[in-house]
């Protein structure tokens, strides 16, 4: 369906309108959405994939399933939470699909021993691409969404006990990580 | 928020949130909508075919559905009536009381969870 607004009228529509005509089908609404929620669904993606291109691929796979699905969105508020389910879903089904273990402290592997890496350039970056993608799905659903562990616990599946585990001894490591840079490039 | 306050905490958030995609907003847009309407196209012809192929699936089995048909209305009535009096007999209230019994008791668990 063309859309009822002029792109300029859509550009300054209340979220809540924008997303309410989209659900009706108004496929410029709907461009405004995907321009409004990118940079949050590609940052999300960004973070918990550690590469760019694939990021930006797994956030298009989002709107594409925002799109064949809100037709069926009840409640204009939850939009947000349920495009946020569909973000996690969709990163867990792309883990399952390319069969990497989630669990684990670490990414035994990728991260070998990282204290003694020093002439690396390890910054945060860098350490939280070490972590485990269970952990490192649960600090940033933490600290770039802001959730709260149950929220976490709900969204992603995982036991409560284990998102506190998982968001603990991710910053733990983090921390112990950078100190072992700090301490070695100095 | 249940995490403890530290240094860390402020340099996650500030990372996250100084954090920019690298490609353009509206490329990005584009490329999502393109990426949409090719969906939007096969999911047309998908549909198309499978309406397709329904109808043809119909048109082959006419002959049988026709038949069919005919058999079960020249039979119904008889099945009907031997259907009924074997569910008056002890075995066939048993069993409709037990399927009524399982359907009640299905109710109530779909009510409690």
């Amino acid at each position: 369906m063309q859309s009822r607004l002029s792109a300029a009228a859509l550009g300054q529509a209340a979220d809540s309108m924008i997303i309410a005509l989209a659900c009706a089908g108004d496929e410029g609404a709907f461009t405004e959405l995907v321009r409004r929620r990118q940079a949050r669904v590609r940052k999300f993606m960004y973070h918990v994939c550690r590469d760019r291109g694939l990021g930006d691929d797994l956030a298009q796979q989002v709107f594409i399933s925002v799109w064949q699905s809100l037709g069926r969105l009840r409640a204009v508020d939850a939009f947000d939470g349920w495009l946020k389910r569909i973000m996690v879903t969709t990163w867990l089904e792309e883990l399952r699909r390319r069969r990497i273990p989630t669990t684990g402290e670490v990414d035994a592997e990728q991260a070998g021993a990282y204290g003694e890496r020093t002439a690396e350039k390890l910054d945060l970056d860098a350490a939280l691409g070490h972590l485990a993608p269970d952990v490192r799905l649960c600090i940033v659903l933490s600290y770039n969404e802001g959730m709260a562990h149950p929220e976490i616990a709900t969204l992603t599946g995982l036991p409560l006990g284990t998102v506190k585990s998982h968001i603990a001894r991710g910053a733990a490591k983090l921390r112990e990580w950078l100190a072992a840079y700090d301490g070695g490039g100095r | 928020m249940n995490q403890p306050a530290d240094d860390l905490d402020t340099l996650l958030r500030e990372h996250f949130a100084n954090a920019r995609p690298p490609l353009a907003a509206q490329r990005f847009v584009e490329q999502t909508l393109e990426r949409i309407a090719v969906a939007r196209r096969r999911a047309t012809w998908i549909r198309r075919l499978t309406q397709a192929a329904a109808l043809a699936a119909l048109i082959l089995v006419s002959p049988w559905l026709i038949r069919g048909s005919t058999l079960l209305s020249e039979n119904l009535d008889v099945w009907l009536t031997v259907g009924t009096q074997w569910l008056l007999t002890p075995a066939g209230t048993a069993l409709v009381v037990g399927c009524a019994g399982l359907a009640a008791l299905g109710a109530m668990v779909r009510r409690w969870r």
